[in-house]
């Protein structure tokens, strides 16, 4: 129990690191005095919540960054690909449908186009404002951090984006 | 000055045990057995706190050879003046009772 508490605090330490790297250092210094295991897990979970909530933060609402913080790359990619993956895989299975293919309807049916659409949406916003960094001080101007991963997936995004307006489009007018 | 907006109860209950606390430095471990608040809403809460200006923070000694520093918290003279002035605001809910009676 007690490694566990301790894997946890040091994974808080690498996912807060930035910002709030020297509180989560204090928060984990703390657990050699925590009086038992249990308390100790406790404590760790604690300092791993907020870790993540922060990453979060930054994550989903880029402009709360400080400009010297790391980007949350990882974050954003691993969000994004889950955010794109299910969008990516209905709107493969539509296409495949309408090219012919014997997929029952329900395999892509059962989502709403909205919530796909939410998803993609969701991995192309985090991974753009993952990208992008507003400059120190005076300077308001905006740079950009690319990222092979996080391109890939912003680019996954948009042609899922694509996809799924093509299709409502088609669905409309050439009543598919 | 700038203060906290939201006051609430957890809040409240920290900037207690540190004014409470007086002029001695406190560990983070001892104000959340003080306040009863776990790790994830105690560090943040001090990290406001902090960044407003309203206490004070620095590293103390290792307690025992072979364990680490600790971190220690305590109000500064703007923190003890919130304190004060949290102390005299009372809670939304005891000021609706009060109201109502």
């Amino acid at each position: 129990v007690n490694a566990l508490a301790r894997w946890m605090a040091d994974a808080a330490l690498r996912i807060g690191a930035g910002r709030h790297g020297e509180w989560i250092s204090a928060l984990r210094n703390e657990l050699d005095y925590a009086p038992d295991s249990g308390a100790a897990l406790e404590w760790a979970l604690g300092g791993l919540a907020m870790s993540v909530a922060h990453n979060l933060e930054q994550t989903f609402f880029p402009w709360t960054r400080r400009p010297d913080e790391p980007p949350p790359f990882g974050a954003a990619a691993l969000i994004g690909f889950l955010a794109v993956a299910a969008p990516a895989y209905f709107v493969g299975a539509a296409v495949l449908y309408v090219l012919g293919a014997p997929i029952p309807a329900t395999t892509f049916n059962f989502v709403s186009p909205p919530l796909l659409l939410l998803g993609a949406a969701l991995c192309a916003w985090i991974n753009l404002g993952a990208m992008l960094a507003v400059g120190t001080g005076g300077s308001r101007a905006l740079r950009v951090r690319p990222r092979l991963i996080n391109m890939a997936l912003l680019a996954a995004a948009l042609l899922v984006i694509g996809g799924l307006a093509y299709h409502a489009v088609m669905e409309r007018v050439a009543g598919w | 000055m700038p203060e906290p907006t939201r006051l609430t109860g957890p809040l409240r209950r920290l900037v207690g045990a540190l004014h409470g606390a007086g002029a001695e430095w406190r560990h983070g471990y001892v104000l959340s057995q003080e306040t009863g608040l776990k790790s994830g809403t105690l560090y943040p809460l001090l990290i406001r706190l902090h960044a407003l200006g309203l206490i004070d923070k620095k590293w103390g000694a290792p307690e025992a050879e072979g364990r680490p520093p600790r971190h220690l918290y305590r109000l500064n003279a703007g923190g003890k003046a919130f304190a004060r002035k949290l102390s005299a605001t009372p809670l939304p809910g005891v000021l609706a009772w009060d109201v109502k009676s």
